[in-house]
């Protein structure tokens, strides 16, 4: 009984509230923080070099086997990232990759409108992880 | 004759405008509950939700069953006896209370045949023990209108209504207004309006399907809360009596409405209930002895009040 008394009241609350939900494309919401997204490979601000260099532990740690991670080793004998896949189709957005990069390469971006046309599209190369633009915390 | 007439086009404009404004209600109501935004199908807020679900509807299936058929026509004959204001009823009669019932009887009855007409064993069915349960929920409400029956001493509803015009009844009988009221949201509770029924388990009554059948037994559950409202609103609430400067006609709108949409959120509160069973239990436990110790204790006053004990 009590139960019920205190639900009808909330129920009232809940109809003078706002609604939680949006009309898609007419109304605009801020992504809550936190919320995880496609990854994102960090840049080294001075050089403006992928900080990453290829060492293949978030491949390796993959619980779905998204990441693909090729290296090579440049002109002065240092290894670097070569080629970086993501493929977004198996991708869960756990979030491993980020805890276990030893050079904190990698980052979660809010990007997470990821409806595509093609499954080609869904396969992610290392240019198009390096992109700014998904890094900002944008609307949707 | 065109007076009859006239009055029948009021009456049924009064009810489809209703249907839709409820429909409506609901769906938002609801919805808003939810934190939802309801429906936005059509523009001006959805404003054209009902229409839209009636058609579809509609397109899917017109095959009209002949209790279907029957449960319609008593679904708006129900309201022949009840005067929705003090002009508006089509027909006048001493007794309309009891008309009112027995057509509201009825129409339970007609659900009932139409639940078991593919089979004469599904007449002992669940939903036929549902239906009954139905029935048996309106006892309580049966109880607490003989006790304002013997306040007033009339069965015509225009009367009782007039009598009301100092004090509404609710104050002589405030716990024959709650087990009305909580009957009339068990019967809610079975039919259901906005959230799944336990009735619709087995006939899909109120539930989202197909067909003007389905049309027609959404309506006619609609008609069957609307006139238990009415009811409510005539026996307790004072009908259409004026109230300082508003006039009898929007005050019942008024009052029609706040109890309609506490109804709506009542029933959401209470919509976890698992069993069914527990709103027998409810019925049999708390509801029936409380309206009849009511109804002894009216029913006492009225014999002594008749000789002058008082």
């Amino acid at each position: 009984m009590l139960r019920m008394i205190k639900n009808f009241f909330i129920n009232i609350w809940n109809v003078i509230r706002k609604p939680r939900t949006v009309a898609y494309t007419g109304e605009k919401m801020i992504i809550p923080e936190g919320s995880r997204g496609v990854l994102h490979l960090k840049l080294d601000l001075d050089s403006l070099e992928v900080i990453c260099n290829g060492c293949g532990v978030c491949s390796m740690i993959c619980p779905q086997d998204s990441i693909e991670v090729k290296k090579r080793v440049d002109d002065n004998g240092r290894e670097v990232l070569d080629e970086f896949y993501l493929d977004l189709r198996k991708c869960i957005f756990c979030g491993n990759c980020v805890e276990f990069c030893e050079r904190n390469a990698i980052n979660l971006s809010y990007k997470y409108q990821l409806a595509e046309f093609s499954e080609k599209n869904l396969k992610l190369e290392k240019i198009e992880l390096i992109k700014p633009s998904s890094k900002i915390r944008d609307f949707w | 004759m065109l007076v009859v007439i006239k009055k029948m086009f009021y009456i049924l404009a009064i009810l489809i405008v209703n249907l839709y404004i409820c429909e409506y209600i609901g769906n938002k109501f609801l919805a808003r509950m939810e934190l939802r935004r309801g429906y936005r199908i059509t523009r001006l807020r959805g404003a054209g939700f009902p229409l839209v679900r009636l058609f579809k509807y509609l397109s899917k299936d017109n095959k009209l069953n002949i209790w279907t058929f029957f449960i319609f026509l008593l679904s708006f004959l129900i309201w022949s006896a009840v005067p929705i204001t003090s002009n508006l009823v089509l027909i006048e009669i001493d007794y309309s209370l009891l008309v009112a019932i027995i057509f509201y009887i009825g129409l339970i009855v007609m659900l009932l045949l139409n639940s078991s007409r593919t089979s004469y064993s599904a007449l002992f069915s669940e939903t036929s023990k549902k239906i009954f349960i139905l029935l048996s929920f309106l006892i309580p409400g049966l109880f607490s209108m003989a006790g304002i029956v013997f306040i007033n001493r009339t069965l015509s509803l225009r009367e009782i209504v007039n009598s009301q015009n100092q004090y509404w009844n609710i104050i002589f009988q405030p716990l024959g207004f709650m087990t009305f009221f909580i009957s009339i949201l068990l019967q809610l509770k079975i039919l259901g309006i906005g959230s799944g029924s336990y009735l619709s388990d087995d006939i899909k009554i109120g539930r989202e399907g197909t067909g003007l059948g389905k049309t027609v037994e959404k309506i006619a559950v609609y008609m069957i809360v609307f006139f238990l409202i009415m009811i409510l609103n005539l026996l307790y609430l004072g009908g259409w009596q004026n109230m300082h400067i508003i006039r009898g006609e929007i005050m019942i709108a008024v009052k029609f409405y706040l109890m309609f949409m506490i109804l709506l959120l009542l029933d959401k509160a209470t919509a976890r209930i698992d069993s069914y069973k527990l709103l027998v239990r409810v019925n049999w436990k708390f509801l029936v002895p409380v309206s009849l110790v009511n109804f002894i204790v009216t029913l006492g006053f009225f014999i002594s009040r008749n000789n002058n004990l008082i």
